[in-house]
């Protein structure tokens, strides 16, 4: 077995136990792997750093810990992690993919991360992604798109792409992602592995760099549930730096998923699954739909009690997010004015004034960043604001009673995570509605601030891999896990 | 010159104008941390922000890196209310912080965090007193309170700019008054209350040349009896209560020969010009402002509880006006005196501090009243950065009481002790401004005067009086004004008669 | 409502964002954000009155809660190892621990 061939963080902790394995070695195989298959799902690759913290750890394993791995005090004790891009690291290059930020060390450490690394995780390096998260196929990157993992044709989804690529392709053991849209679901689920987005506010945004603060989380993308469990676990709780983070107990969400799978299949018994009906439209690949049903009819074998609901309001889902995300966006870029970060090309060094000093600044936004700009800066001006923003924002509050209304009924809402498998490399980069679109089923529970989750459940006649979306109530993590943890174990296994 | 029409009124050379003024007065609130930010606001006492080191006091949310997020002060909050509270708003239990867009490079997120469709506070008044005496009081309308977050400092080189955003993020309170103003002298004595309830209140510094409290002022004129506002221009950042009134005049007398002139008034931001009393265009071009709010999704709705509110309202002081009338019933001070003590907070707090005995306070008034203000006024000091303590006050007026100085000797004291400090006692006594209560010391002196004058104790016994002065004042001048005028002139009027 | 936006539009609002397009970017906008905010106008169907016949509060935050509020604290974050403004690290350019930009008038 390769070195890097892990599936679940228990099984590295029992090398590492076992003595057949250090931190130090697991580091180098994952560099060893990052090289030999190149992706492009790393932007800055952090040898140096992460050989340093395997040391430490490798040292401490053997004489602090006397060769027994600190699970309690550190869970994630030598876990080799990719993070996103778009979040801080003190020190090491954060570019958002973007040229803007080229150059950008950031001066402290995103709340999320600092608790990963404080729970023994060593980060490998930077992720790719869409340039400000805004994409769905990791092609509107500055460092150039992600290739999918198995199909070098096809794009590996985003925006959270490079994290997705690289946790399929063993370059990394488990990655941070964030989710706007629909970001960390669509390119787990293009990819073949787990990605989650908790509830709005159970982790902390210090350090997340904004693309649209309202709906914008972190999230892990892992091998399994249950370790989707454990990061989700580690991250969450309220920081006073992130006025947006909930102050809600925590549970052990890896415990659990561990019992439900220890209980097996016969957990579905009484669970009720509910099935919006506005999601299974025409446009639909025939092969997701079919595979979306097959699952429903397992779960339903095994005792789970399927439910039609209604969320009256999705068809509004896409133009109420992109107005809102967009409207959230054109402010949180203002920041980029290349006063006090950022690159300053030798037109800006030599501009006449301080207009044109920043037109020369901005002009390093790509084509996508810039039209989301533009797109929000009309939609909060004056005279388009009622219209637009303030109208996206009630039909917003709308949708989100949909699902309070819909959860009455059900525990979980399952749904497709995309209505197609991976598409081709520039197959819509050239049609913005299109690729919005590809987010149908994510978005409208980024905009009720919902935890979902995408679970790999199938492969269409390509080998492409199809997720289950799974969706739970505000703060409803257990119940989420739970579900995500029986469709796991009802497809056999983890990840294929 | 015609006569035309403005406003839906004849205009002539005779018309009779009315300014009508409305004022922004942005007040830092004297936290130690920043609004959002964990980074100093506050300089110790006495420290100039022109002697920082530029950037020092900044963190990574106050220069808006990417990834940071605001969390709000509990302290700003309660400054704000505070504020609300002493000048009779209603406190909005919900309020909500809002995002204003404009790139200028002391803006470091691009857009300021402020308030708009939901302030903190809402529909106060201050009442002001003008004309004679203050005879005339007025009830000044106060629209709005609202928090902010204040911006950084550019700095002007040659050929180039410095940002320095040691400022950025400092708590402001954005007081809005109603157009209810109508001159000059009103706007002055509206700026010269809110300053004594917000310097008294204790949420502002209430330094002056630092910034903590500055003003914008939007003036327009129209034709006496007309109902409609003017156009109007708004004169920014004039930070003494002097030049925005100054500013003011200027501004409505150049509005009023501009449309005399047949001229049109554009709404536009302006800049006064102390130096040649006169206010220019800030802007060649008018650009077409959009800020482009809407409510900051970083920071939930600010919700207060009516309970906390209260117990804000119940720890209020004594604000400036209660104190007026009490300095005036208590101490039996003049209103001109007891308006100017209350005027702002450093100042009734070292008032009432020296004033520890009844008594104390008629002299002690007079001497800050008069001397001090001088002093401050000439030297363009603030009262906490010179040596003055309320202990030399309390002395003084002691001294003053038993006779033992003169209020002569006393005024000189002051003048050192404002340079240099130190004690009163061993003052006096240095400088030898003791009173001479004693004067059978000096009668030798007197006895000299009298034989060394013939001519004028001759025409002092045949009646001219006035001839008097003129020995006292030559026994002041050997003594070096130590002696006690009563009993000199009393003394020397026996020796003249004998 | 396509109508809403031309090349006019797009020149305005990229005044007012600090972008400079070039005249093929600005067509290109013209086409893609009209394209988006044609799909938008169906939100003008949606019904927006609520049972009570109140109008439906907009939904500006991912949370509910109130905004909760920190001490008056400051925790020093100022400078290096060097002594020097830690923020001035990342400065593209800097004079006299000032961030230099171009002259303002």
């Amino acid at each position: 077995m390769a070195m890097n061939n892990f599936k679940k963080i228990s099984e590295i902790h029992e090398a590492f136990d076992s003595g057949t394995l250090t931190p130090i070695e697991l580091v180098h195989s994952y560099f060893v792997e990052m090289k030999s298959n190149p992706l492009n799902a790393f932007i800055t690759e952090c040898q140096d750093r992460a050989l340093a913290q395997a040391e430490q750890l490798t040292h401490d394993l053997k004489s602090k810990y006397q060769g027994k791995t600190p699970r309690v005090a550190k869970p994630l004790f030598g876990i080799p992690l990719g993070i996103k891009d778009v979040l801080t690291v003190d020190g090491v290059r954060t570019t958002c993919a973007s040229k803007i930020l080229e150059d950008y060390i950031p001066p402290y450490t995103a709340t999320a991360v600092q608790k990963l690394e404080n729970a023994g995780a060593i980060t490998l390096g930077k992720m790719n992604m869409d340039e400000f998260a805004m994409g769905s196929s990791n092609e509107n990157s500055a460092f150039g798109p992600v290739i999918h993992p198995t199909h070098s044709d096809r794009v590996p989804g985003g925006s959270s792409g490079g994290s997705a690529s690289a946790v399929a392709a063993k370059q990394c053991f488990a990655s941070l992602g964030t989710d706007t849209g629909g970001s960390i679901r669509l390119p787990a689920s293009f990819c073949g592995i787990v990605g989650m987005k908790p509830t709005y506010g159970r982790i902390s945004r210090y350090g997340q760099i904004a693309f649209a603060s309202s709906l914008d989380q972190i999230g892990p993308m892992t091998q399994s549930v249950e370790d989707a469990a454990l990061l989700c676990q580690i991250m969450s709780g309220e920081d006073p730096l992130d006025s947006t983070t909930l102050n809600a107990p925590v549970d052990d969400w890896s415990e659990s998923v561990r019992a439900e799978q220890r209980r097996g299949v016969s957990g579905f018994s009484g669970l009720r699954v509910g099935v919006p009906q506005e999601y299974f439209i025409e446009g639909i690949h025939p092969e997701v739909k079919n595979a979306i049903d097959s699952i429903i009819q397992k779960m339903k074998s095994q005792g789970a009690e399927i439910v039609s609901i209604s969320l009256p309001h999705t068809q509004y889902a896409v133009a109420t997010y992109y107005v809102v995300a967009v409207s959230e966006a054109s402010s949180n870029l203002s920041r980029y004015d290349g006063v006090k970060f950022g690159t300053r090309s030798a037109a800006a060094r030599e501009a006449k004034s301080l207009e044109d000093f920043y037109k020369k600044i901005r002009a390093n936004f790509g084509s996508e960043v810039k039209r989301r700009i533009i797109l929000g800066t009309f939609a909060l001006s004056s005279g388009y604001y009622d219209a637009y923003y303030r109208r996206a924002s009630q039909v917003r509050r709308l949708m989100r009673n949909d699902f309070e209304s819909a959860f009455q009924k059900v525990d979980v809402i399952v749904s497709p995570v995309c209505p197609t498998t991976a598409f081709k490399l520039g197959e819509k980069s050239k049609n913005p509605l299109q690729m919005y679109l590809s987010d149908i089923f994510t978005i409208p529970a980024s905009l009720a601030g919902l935890p979902c989750i995408s679970v790999p459940i199938a492969k269409d006649q390509e080998g492409l891999p199809i997720g289950l979306h799974l969706i739970a109530p505000r703060l409803q993590e257990t119940l989420l896990f739970k579900a995500g943890a029986l469709v796991e174990l009802l497809v056999g296994g983890h990840t294929s | 010159m015609n006569a035309f029409q403005l406003y839906g009124m004849n205009v002539g050379p005779d018309t009779e104008w009315e300014t009508v003024i409305g004022l922004e007065v942005h007040v830092q609130l004297a936290t130690e941390s920043k609004i959002f930010s964990q980074a100093r606001a506050r300089l110790s006492a006495g420290g100039s922000v022109a002697d920082e080191m530029p950037n020092a006091n900044t963190t990574p949310v106050c220069a808006g890196h990417p990834g940071t997020l605001p969390s709000l002060n509990q302290k700003a909050v309660e400054y704000a209310v505070r504020t609300g509270l002493a000048t009779q708003c209603r406190i909005n239990l919900k309020s909500q912080f809002a995002r204003k867009h404009y790139f200028y490079p002391d803006l470091p997120k691009g857009y300021q965090i402020s308030q708009l469709e939901l302030p903190l506070c809402e529909a106060g008044h201050l009442n002001i007193e003008v004309g004679a005496e203050g005879s005339v009081m007025r009830r000044i309308g106060i629209t709005r309170i609202h928090m902010e977050e204040d911006a950084g400092k550019n700095l002007h080189r040659d050929g180039f700019s410095l940002v320095n955003l040691n400022r950025a993020g400092v708590p402001l309170v954005e007081v809005v008054s109603e157009p209810d103003l109508r001159t000059a002298e009103e706007a002055g004595a509206y700026l010269r209350k809110l300053y004594g309830i917000v310097t008294c209140i204790g949420v502002c510094d209430g330094n002056l040349q630092e910034g903590n409290f500055r003003c914008d002022a939007n003036v327009s004129v129209r034709p006496k009896g007309c109902t409609r506002f003017g156009t109007r221009t708004e004169i920014k950042n004039v930070n003494s209560f002097r030049f925005v009134e100054k500013a003011i005049e200027v501004e409505a007398e150049r509005q009023k020969q501009v449309i005399l002139m047949g001229g049109e008034i554009h709404q536009e931001t302006r800049l006064y010009d102390a130096q040649k009393n006169q206010t220019f265009s800030m802007r060649s071009k008018e650009e077409a402002q959009d800020y482009r709010y809407f409510p900051d999704p970083d920071l939930p709705p600010l919700l207060l509880g009516q309970d906390w509110v209260d117990g804000i309202r119940r720890s209020l002081p004594e604000l400036p006006d209660q104190k007026r009338d009490r300095y005036r019933a208590e101490f039996g001070l003049s209103k001109y005196d007891s308006s100017l003590l209350s005027s702002s907070g450093e100042l009734a707090r070292f008032f009432e501090a020296a004033a520890i005995k009844v008594d104390y306070a008629k002299p002690v008034s007079n001497l800050l009243v008069g001397e001090v203000t001088r002093l401050l006024n000439d030297s363009g000091l603030e009262l906490a950065q010179t040596k003055l303590v309320p202990k030399q006050f309390s002395d003084l007026a002691a001294l003053i009481l038993e006779q033992a100085v003169s209020v002569t000797a006393a005024k000189q004291v002051v003048g050192v002790l404002f340079k240099d400090g130190g004690d009163v006692p061993t003052l006096v006594e240095r400088l030898g401004l003791k009173q001479l209560n004693d004067l059978r010391s000096i009668e030798p002196l007197i006895e000299q005067l009298i034989a060394a004058n013939p001519k004028q104790v001759a025409e002092y016994r045949s009646g001219k009086e006035k001839v008097l002065g003129f020995f006292v004042g030559q026994v002041m001048k050997a003594t070096g004004g130590k002696v006690n005028p009563g009993s000199l002139q009393e003394l020397m009027i026996k020796k003249l008669k004998e | 409502m396509t109508s809403k936006i031309n090349s006019d539009v797009i020149k305005k609002v990229g005044e007012l964002s600090r972008l400079e397009l070039t005249d093929a970017e600005i067509e290109g906008y013209v086409k893609s954000i009209g394209d988006i905010l044609e799909h938008v106008e169906q939100l003008s169907q949606v019904n927006l009155i609520g049972a009570e016949g109140k109008e439906v509060e907009p939904m500006y935050h991912g949370i509910d809660g109130a905004l909760k509020l920190r001490p008056d604290e400051v925790v020093e974050f100022s400078k290096d190892e060097h002594g020097q403004p830690k923020v001035l690290r990342n400065a593209p350019e800097v004079i006299d621990h000032g961030f230099k930009v171009p002259q303002i008038i």
